[in-house]
């Protein structure tokens, strides 16, 4: 077995770990997925009841639910590790660090996939925006997307576990990184809602594109440091 | 000390090319007089954007090298840069107000990239209070320094492009100066803001590097008395 | 405000500014 192959098959069996203990216990998911909820709704009394406003606002409300509720996710997915020391017990196999990273981000990628199809359907049914025609561009922002906030989410929830006022460190730190990655996911939907007229939809995928290449290059590579010493 | 002639030079320079900015350069014809706080807002941007690119490359280091001399730079780093970057915004946004009409503009690339800067690089000294431990301290400050370093320009591309799409033509833009074709006083002005900016910058570097060093020896001296504690009240029992 | 207002506010902030935190650095370097 190549050594890539291998790697890979740790990442999933990480990966496969946390999926299991999430439908065991669902922790993150359902949590997350009710906090995306009320965060719409939310958006809705501040917003409406004025119809256009909010369907002009939709793209940008969706990734605001997403990455919200994304916070939360990768901090939950996370604190499973530390409650019963599993984090520093895998830190102590000889499995390069960057295939925990690997793992966790998948696990992360899965729990956001889910809940991001369910808020798309939300925000097209509270927000009147016409998905059917564009669902196929829709759905690849989505998940560029969520592999760029899970990519970036997984990094900063592996940094700030251990540390005291975590629960304001993640955001502080993850939301100005995820600035870009929230223009481009908004300007591709609402793009690819309105059928592209100006056909900047390619650029703004190639930009998402970009981001998640870059991020998950240096979650990666910095992980490492992340489980030693941090 | 080198160190203090090198501070009153740049007093000295910084004095100089502020009188020469008020009052000798002549005012731009289309911005008036507001064009003058183009000079000290794009000498403090360059400096933040060069304070921070110094702290990611002194993360490099204390990450290769393990020496937490490379710790201290990138400290002495933020803490200037998140400086200079907060007088950039403020030049920006007191530009902004007589020439725009408006204290912000979204679409302005370098307004909006170097808020976010602020924001990264706050985060990061924000994190920096978290961690006693000298090692972990400088590992983790390292590793956040090294992602926003790398997410600054995603950012302002990012902004560019928002702005291309939209078009709009800004009486006033900020880049004016920075075209080469501009008056030569102007750029003259300008490039010795910069350097006289840049002596300010060196002479604070070195001296908040020596403010680091020596809280880490009055670290690592308190460390030591409270083990030398320790292990006197052990033999005591 | 006049544009004047404007660059003083501007000048006073920066130089101001660069100022206090230079004499702070003084200050807590000569603690040490």
């Amino acid at each position: 077995m190549t050594a890539l192959r291998h790697e890979a098959r740790l990442a999933l069996a990480i990966a496969a770990k946390d999926a299991r203990a999430e439908l065991r216990g669902r922790h993150a998911l359902v949590s997350t997925l009710f906090f995306a909820a009320i965060v719409l709704l939310l958006f809705g009394f501040a917003l409406g009841p004025d119809r256009s406003r909010l369907s002009e606002a939709a793209p940008g409300l969706l990734w605001l639910a997403l990455v919200f509720a994304g916070i939360l996710a990768v901090s939950r997915l996370h604190l499973l590790e530390t409650d019963d020391g599993a984090l520093e017990q895998l830190a102590l196999y000889p499995v390069p660090r960057r295939t925990i990273y690997a793992g966790k981000a998948l696990a992360g990628f899965a729990v956001m996939g889910v809940l991001g199809l369910i808020v798309l359907g939300a925000v097209a049914v509270l927000f009147g925006a016409s998905v059917g025609e564009s669902i196929v561009p829709l759905l690849v922002t989505l998940l560029l997307g969520i592999i760029g906030i899970a990519a970036v989410g997984t990094f900063y929830a592996g940094l700030t576990v251990r540390l005291p006022s975590r629960e304001v460190m993640l955001p502080l730190l993850m939301l100005p990184v995820l600035a870009p990655l929230l223009l481009g996911a908004v300007k591709a939907t609402a793009a690819a809602l309105a059928g592209d007229p100006f056909g900047e939809l390619g650029a703004w995928l190639q930009l998402l594109v970009a981001f998640d290449v870059v991020m998950v290059t240096a979650g990666a590579a910095t992980y490492g440091y992340l489980l030693e010493d941090g | 000390m080198k160190t203090r002639i090198v501070g009153w030079v740049a007093f000295a320079a910084v004095t100089l090319m502020v009188l020469v900015a008020l009052f000798v350069v002549p005012a731009d014809l289309n911005q008036g007089d507001a064009q003058r706080i183009m000079y000290p807002h794009v000498a403090s941007a360059w400096l933040a954007y060069l304070s921070f690119g110094v702290t990611a490359l002194a993360g490099i280091g204390w990450l290769w090298r393990r020496d937490l001399r490379f710790d201290s730079v990138a400290l002495a780093g933020a803490e200037i840069g998140v400086m200079f970057t907060a007088f950039a915004i403020w030049g920006g946004m007191m530009w902004g107000r007589p020439v725009w009409g408006v204290f912000w503009q979204w679409e302005d690339p370098r307004l909006t990239t170097t808020a976010l800067l602020l924001a990264l690089y706050v985060g990061y000294l924000l994190l920096r209070r978290l961690t006693d431990d000298p090692d972990r301290r400088a590992t983790r400050a390292a590793i956040v320094g090294i992602v926003a370093a790398v997410d600054i320009p995603i950012v302002h591309f990012s902004v560019e492009w928002w702005r291309g799409l939209h078009q709009t033509a800004t009486i006033g833009s900020p880049d004016k100066i920075l075209n080469p074709a501009a008056p030569a006083q102007f750029v003259l002005t300008l490039v010795g803001m910069v350097l006289a900016f840049t002596l300010v910058w060196t002479y604070l570097m070195i001296r908040r590097y020596q403010l680091a060093q020596a809280d880490l020896a009055n670290e690592e001296a308190a460390r030591v008395d409270r083990i030398m504690e320790a292990r006197a009240v052990e033999a005591s029992r | 405000m006049t544009d004047v207002g404007y660059i003083l506010a501007a000048y006073g902030v920066i130089f101001g500014g660069l100022a206090l935190y230079t004499v702070t650095l003084w200050r807590r370097l000569r603690r040490r």
